[in-house]
């Protein structure tokens, strides 16, 4: 009963999401006033009705309709509730339908947001999520329906790969569509502006904010999925260059590039073509990540379900390449710049240089990823590549990016003179140098982890100096304390520092990745009170113990952990065997004992006999500087916020733009 | 044009060619043949001793553990069509066993084939069936009789 609720309601948005496509051309196209105003009311409906439908299908979950073929599937009773909600998107029926419910949350705040900037532009971008809207709720409710009920009520469902219960995995695959998703709103606001002919800067300013967000959840969707990796399944790292997570990559590395080349439109108006260009890739990569996922084209450890639905996907990339590639092409008479680039040592220089690293290092993960595909086309044969190309690749333009992460923002537009560049960059340089030397000094000889340590010092440095003298220079004359100085010229200046807060965040996520130059890992088979060594490391074996559960049969390792002869701790790593069901999953839970120098990680594969004795098999790894990764995280948060807040500035801009006359003009 | 301007996207030619130069010059040393158990056998001896990747499926059971739960040795084929499979192909493997390794797992391997005919693999990659993959309707239908 109430699976045909939902279904009824996800045909119902169908039919309003349509509607406002077509209404939302004749608006753009007419400028009716009524029609724009019908096309938003669609808008928020459609936004209304697929909340409605996720909401019945997590109804369905909680209270274990089994008779519904996704619920069956996907739950079990014995799932704690909070898992029962997440497992609605465990499957591809529930997470597509998330993916529609982000795409209408999207359309609903942009059109609430740009209210005030009813036009064509706005009109035609409405056309564009809406189309995208149609698509994914006609996939869902033709191809992909997760409200199909069975003839019959099983007793229990199958129950959600163990695996997948896990905090990060709960929140990782709603945090990566909420990137992959929002990338539409710029997207579709700089095609509004094509289309509507109003391709100034103002589809760039009023979508700079709905750019940030799926930035932001993009690359924080793809930690956690690593920070499960790590956690969950026990192979010591958090990214393997796997192609689903290089399908994720992908429009994050062009959106990276698209957030900085809009600055120096917005301040230089240069750059539009290549922005359009930009935002276009970004978007594209956006949907053909889901393709690959979806249509099994490459091979990948992560099982999505390969469905009748990737063609479809295929077809949409195609669609989208043609129309706006077309639409540019007839537009570019439109996009002159009106100034040119002076110095290549200038901030548009620095820009420039960003695009063109993010845009090789696009290209490196898109070739490695296609690269069975291509050599299948042109020489017959599969012929893949791994972790040691994209490590051979994208290390050294990793840590060019990071250098130009240190100098960029430091370069002055138009032309920076030898003078500012001493001023600058000298007591950050010195720093960096000492953040290389201490280290070779102590011992380390890995080439690129100075490099790293050497860039990261350099940028901290630059990054601290641009604090301090600001500080310094507000405070002298405010006359307000240097922490108050300090605090203010951030609140003055939001973009701008919480920028430098997201730079040093990426300083921290390198030094993290530059701990995996030093790992280390042993395995161990330790009878009862028998020790294994790794680094500073000794780890004695203390027993077992083995605890049924209602799910689980759970065996835990007992280990002593000492350093230097003095007892550190304990630690419990697990395997434990899902014993109800039919497949008798185990899954290997590991132990991590983290600092901010090293992480010392664990893992119990299993229990043998040797000689009689009992014995315990252990894969020990130290990796450090692991947790930076996951602190540059926060920083990043951090960061990020700091540059949304709103801005008093903004505020007055958008007045200004609403005075606009052809606005008027669109809203009588 | 300017000489600036020819300075300037001659600058950039110079950058974006090496980067790219260095993309495909990483991706022919490191790349590495990528066969199904079929097709591996077609190619058996061009392929001797060289690295390759394997995909294949876990044959149900074969999977033997030896030298405690450290080594395991199982055979893999390739279902061709319906409930018709390849010749099965010995594999050798030490390392970490994923969770998701089982019977009828689907598997990518990285390793040499010995002189023994057996496949010496050093990297195990593998995704249980089904994993987030419905079952058809009759297939829960039956799974409940």
């Amino acid at each position: 009963m109430l699976a045909q609720l939902g279904n009824f309601v996800l045909w119902l948005a169908i039919f309003t999401s349509t509607y406002a496509c077509i209404a939302a051309i004749i608006s753009g196209r007419t400028k009716r006033l009524d029609l724009t105003i019908s096309t938003e009311r669609a808008v928020y409906a459609t936004f209304a009705l697929c909340l409605t439908a996720m909401g019945v299908l997590e109804y369905l979950f909680v209270t274990d309709s089994f008779n519904v073929h996704y619920v069956a599937t996907h739950s079990s009773r014995d799932l704690a509730t909070g898992y029962k909600f997440t497992a609605v998107w465990s499957g591809m029926q529930g997470s597509l339908l998330l993916w529609a419910l982000i795409l209408s949350g999207f359309n609903f705040f942009a059109t609430l947001k740009t209210r005030t900037l009813r036009g064509p532009l706005a009109s035609y971008a409405t056309v564009i999520i809406s189309f995208t809207q149609v698509f994914f709720l006609g996939l869902i409710g033709i191809h992909e329906n997760p409200f199909i009920e069975l003839n019959f009520t099983p007793p229990d469902g199958q129950g959600m790969n163990p695996l997948l219960v896990h905090p990060a995995m709960a929140i990782h695959p709603p945090m990566l569509y909420l990137g992959y998703v929002g990338f539409i709103v710029p997207y579709a606001f700089a095609m509004g502006a094509l289309l509507s002919r109003q391709a100034d800067e103002e589809w760039i300013r009023t979508t700079r904010r709905w750019t940030l967000v799926p930035w932001f959840f993009l690359g924080t969707g793809q930690l956690l999925g690593g920070k499960w990796a790590y956690v969950v399944l026990g192979w010591g790292g958090y990214w393997g260059w796997d192609p689903v997570e290089n399908a994720a990559l992908l429009p994050w590395l062009t959106g990276t590039a698209f957030l900085h080349s809009v600055m120096i439109q917005e301040k230089k108006d240069m750059l539009k073509v290549w922005n359009m260009a930009l935002i276009i890739l970004t978007f594209t990569l956006c949907i053909y990540g889901t393709f690959l996922t979806r249509s099994g084209v490459v091979s990948s450890v992560h099982a999505f379900a390969q469905s009748p639905i990737g063609p479809w996907f295929g077809a949409l990339v195609l669609v989208i390449v043609v129309f706006s590639s077309i639409l540019l092409y007839t537009r570019l008479d439109m996009l002159k710049s009106k100034t040119h680039y002076e110095s290549p040592i200038s901030r548009e220089g620095g820009f420039l240089l960003n695009n063109v690293l993010f845009l090789t290092a696009t290209f490196a993960v898109f070739w490695g990823v296609m690269f069975p595909i291509i050599s299948e086309a042109l020489t017959g044969d599969k012929i893949t590549v791994s972790a040691p190309y994209f490590n051979a690749v994208m290390v050294p333009i990793g840590l060019l990016l990071l250098l130009l992460t240190g100098i960029g923002p430091l370069l002055a537009w138009r032309k920076t003179s030898s003078q500012s560049l001493k001023r600058h960059f000298a007591y950050p340089t010195l720093f960096g140098l000492l953040c290389a030397i201490v280290p070779a000094v102590l011992g380390v000889r890995d080439i690129y982890a100075l490099i790293s340590f050497a860039c990261s010092g350099l940028v901290t440095g630059t990054i601290v100096s641009e604090f301090h003298r600001g500080a310094l220079a507000r405070g002298s004359s405010s006359g307000e304390s240097y922490i108050m100085a300090l605090i203010n010229l951030t609140r003055r200046n939001k973009r701008r520092y919480g920028g430098y807060v997201v730079h040093f965040g990426i300083v921290l996520l390198f030094i993290g990745f530059t701990g995996n130059a030093f790992n280390q890992d042993i395995e161990a088979e330790l009878a009862y009170q028998e020790s294994a060594t790794i680094g500073p490391y000794t780890l004695t074996y203390e027993g077992v113990t083995e605890e049924v559960k209602p799910l689980t049969v759970d065996l835990t390792a007992q280990l002593g952990v000492y350093k230097n002869g003095e007892r550190l701790g304990t630690m419990w790593p697990q395997q434990k065997v899902y014993y109800k069901r039919d497949d008798q999953q185990r899954t290997t839970e590991v132990s991590i004992r983290s600092n901010l120098r090293e992480d010392l990680y664990v893992l119990c594969q299993g229990f043998d006999q040797r000689d009689g004795q009992e014995v315990a098999l252990f894969h020990v790894y130290v990796n450090p500087l692991v947790i930076w990764v996951w602190i540059g995280a926060w920083v990043i948060t951090i960061g990020t916020l700091i540059t949304m807040l709103p801005d008093p500035r903004d505020k007055a801009r958008r007045r200004r733009v609403v005075g606009l006359p052809q606005e008027q003009e669109a809203v009588a | 044009m300017p000489a600036k301007k020819i300075k300037f996207i001659a600058g950039f030619a110079i950058i974006i060619v090496s980067l790219l130069v260095l993309v495909v010059s990483s991706s022919k040393q490191m790349s590495m043949y990528y066969f199904t158990v079929t097709e591996l056998e077609a190619r058996e001896i061009e392929f001797m001793d060289k690295r390759i990747k394997l995909a294949g499926k876990v044959v149900p059971g074969s999977i033997q553990q030896i030298d405690g739960n450290r080594t395991v040795e199982f055979l893999i084929w390739e279902p061709l069509e319906k409930d018709a499979f390849s010749e099965k192909r010995a594999v050798r493997y030490s390392g970490i066993i994923p969770d998701t390794f089982r019977d009828e797992s689907d598997v990518v391997l990285e390793g040499k084939t010995n002189n023994e005919g057996i496949f010496v693999a050093e990297t195990l990659l593998a995704k249980c069936p089904s994993k987030y993959e419905s079952k058809s309707y009759d297939e829960i239908k039956d799974s409940y009789k």
